[in-house]
């Protein structure tokens, strides 16, 4: 099970802030994003490292992707 | 040039003078506007004086894009020498007094002298006076903008202070509408020091733009291209409060005194607890971003948050609910303080009390306890009395290596950042041009995308590009940066606003240019006001190289002083600056500057 969480606007386009979803084999983060998800001006952290659309992604990780902001 | 008035308004309140004066075109080309118009008028005016004598001015400015029917354009800067720091001092503020300042046809206000009794200035177009304050004097901002706009109406720009500024507080700002604050090195001090409770501004004329038409048709696109980002619709629900959750995740949230980076209250006063409060919402005129939330109070009164507040005021002292926080930040704004700055301050105070270095007890998350620390400070009194010049000071009074946890850069105490895990942003709080806020550049962000951890020269040159685009442009033009980043607006629209305003094209690269000129000027002003100001100015807090946090996900983690040190070399070598932060005798013959260096004896 992949556990990914989404902050911010990020929220509004997943439709949730968390959410499991369960795959195989590793696959490429896109594949288990939505069609529409923005591939700019975001952070990918994969157990906590940085990552892209494009890093593959096994089962037992956890993602967070986030907007890039820029501060209060 | 088109696109200005062309006019600086002076007002002395020794005499009671007022001027009009010219403002050359060459300082509209070279310094653009705003911090720039302000920083040349200091350097040439403000020379060697105590910040809190009659002899310091302040500078109201605005640039060519400020006032203008574009997005976010309502802001103007507030500078002066800091009573806070004793360097350079500004500050930023979304207000109805920039579109009236422009309207009523000038670029800058510049105040100087002091007055005998307590008075403001009411200007309206070719109007200006001086005119009596007492009646103010000692009403908090709230009570005295209700006051001045029951008088002059409520189509008028204000900008006050509140009685902590009247006190010489050095940590006080400068307000406008009931929660605006801008101006955090002591602008609010400088006003109250010169018996100037407030200034109001109406202006009906126009601003002459080289094109209406065109600047018309870039100003609807922009705004429909704003509000049609995908970002935009959370954006207006939780406006900078998103950040809340944001550092909490990336543990850079300002906790216990900057002790820590993560809070276990944090779901109790992040942006969603926000949206469930929010009965409001306010912004500054122009902008389609609206990013003032007005929540009720925990005792019931509308108090407008934003992310800054509520990370120093929140986590910082241990505050459990938003509500709490609320209240503790309009009392801030009632009282005229700097909301960063008081929670850095209480914060130190909590800590001291926790060590026993002081004898009042105050613990975290001491809700009764903070209001009553608000008011000893704002009034200078009790243990407040402690905190009149800022945590620098504070610590240098209390010695005990207590400045080792006395959260500030240059005298300026840290906005709401813990940079423990940010190398980075540790180099952009150093590197600030007043001292540790975080507007010239916010690279978080880029740094937790790529590799937060790492100490390079790719992250130093990041540092020096929104230092040019932010604390350059931004604070210059002068408009707000929220557009760009927040929901990606195009940085490609700014010169061809500049164009429509002003008939003349500026691509970025000579932008950043003139951001270099202006902050080599802004070093150069360090320098000759202190002449023992070295590269030991540009560095953060010693907590973050000592004390690594004990909570989340990056416990045990703390800023390398020797790579930090590198850094802030490579960061000279890019800037053009020697090893001890001041720019070289090429580097401000190559900006135009030559003169300058005669007076830094380079």
């Amino acid at each position: 099970m992949v556990e990914i969480k989404f902050l911010g606007y990020l929220t509004d386009i997943a439709g949730v802030r968390k959410k499991e979803v369960f795959i195989e084999s590793p696959k490429p983060l896109k594949d288990i994003l939505p069609p529409s998800f923005p591939d700019k001006n975001i952070i990918i952290l994969i157990d906590g490292k940085p990552g892209d659309l494009e890093t593959f992604i096994s089962p037992d990780q956890s993602v967070t992707i986030m907007p890039i902001l820029s501060g209060g | 040039m088109k696109g200005y008035a062309g006019k600086l308004l002076r007002v002395n309140l020794s005499d009671g003078k007022i001027s009009k004066e010219e403002i050359p075109e060459s300082m509209e080309r070279e310094f653009l506007g705003g911090r720039g118009f302000a920083i040349k008028l200091l350097w040439d005016e403000v020379k060697k004086v105590d910040p809190l004598s009659e002899k310091n001015k302040i500078i109201f400015s605005t640039g060519p894009l400020s006032g203008q029917l574009l997005p976010s354009s309502g802001k103007m800067v507030i500078a002066s020498k800091s009573p806070l720091t004793g360097g350079y001092g500004d500050g930023n503020i979304g207000t109805m007094a920039s579109v009236h300042l422009r309207k009523a046809g000038y670029d800058v206000l510049l105040v100087e002298g002091k007055s005998e009794k307590p008075c403001y200035l009411f200007i309206e177009d070719e109007r200006a006076e001086i005119l009596d304050a007492s009646e103010l004097w000692g009403k908090n901002t709230f009570e005295s903008q209700d006051l001045l706009e029951k008088r002059h109406g409520k189509n008028s720009g204000i900008l006050l202070i509140g009685p902590s500024g009247e006190n010489l507080i050095r940590i006080s700002t400068v307000l406008s509408q009931r929660g605006r604050a801008g101006g955090r090195p002591g602008m609010g001090a400088v006003m109250g020091s010169k018996n100037l409770k407030a200034v109001v501004l109406r202006g009906t004329g126009s601003i002459p733009n080289f094109d209406d038409e065109k600047l018309k048709e870039y100003a609807k696109k922009a705004y429909e291209e704003i509000k049609g980002k995908a970002a935009y619709p959370f954006w207006m629900r939780q406006g900078t409060m998103q950040v809340f959750e944001w550092c909490n995740e990336n543990n850079c949230l300002p906790t216990y005194n900057f002790r820590e980076g993560v809070f276990e209250f944090s779901k109790e006063m992040d942006g969603y607890v926000l949206e469930k409060l929010e009965v409001d919402r306010k912004g500054c005129p122009m902008c389609n971003m609206q990013c003032g939330h007005i929540v009720k109070d925990i005792k019931g009164e509308r108090a407008e948050l934003d992310y800054e507040n509520v990370g120093m005021l929140g986590p910082n002292l241990g505050m459990k609910t938003l509500a709490e926080v609320a209240l503790l930040n309009r009392m801030a704004d009632e009282w005229g303080l700097d909301a960063i700055s008081l929670g850095s301050c209480i914060g130190f105070l909590m800590e001291a009390s926790e060590k026993g270095l002081i004898k009042e007890r105050i613990s975290w998350g001491d809700f009764e306890g903070t209001q009553r620390l608000i008011r000893e400070i704002g009034m200078g009194e009790g243990v407040g009395a402690l905190m009149t010049k800022g945590v620098k000071s504070a610590s240098e009074e209390m010695g005990k290596d207590s400045h080792r946890w006395a959260m500030h850069v240059k005298g300026l105490e840290v906005s709401a950042y813990n940079c423990h895990a940010c190398p980075g942003m540790a180099l952009a709080y150093g590197t600030s041009p007043i001292g540790a806020h975080h507007k010239d550049a916010w690279v978080i962000a880029w740094e937790v995308a790529t590799d937060r951890f790492s100490y390079n020269k790719e992250k130093v040159e990041k540092v020096v590009e929104f230092q040019r685009i932010r604390g350059g442009f931004f604070e210059s033009a002068t408009v707000c940066r929220l557009p760009w980043v927040e929901v990606s607006f195009g940085l490609d629209w700014y010169p061809k606003f500049l164009e429509a305003i002003t008939g003349y094209h500026r691509d970025w690269e000579e932008l950043y240019r003139i951001g270099d000129r202006i902050y080599a000027l802004i070093r150069a002003y360090w320098k000759r006001e202190i002449p023992a100001f070295d590269r030991s100015w540009d560095y953060p807090p010693g907590r973050w190289f000592e004390e690594a946090p004990s909570q989340g996900k990056l416990k045990g983690i703390k800023v390398d002083r020797e790579k930090y040190d590198q850094m802030l070399s490579w960061y000279y070598e890019i800037r053009g600056w020697d090893q001890n932060g001041i720019p070289s005798k090429e580097t401000l013959n190559r900006l135009g500057l030559g003169e300058v260096s005669k007076e830094i004896s380079l």
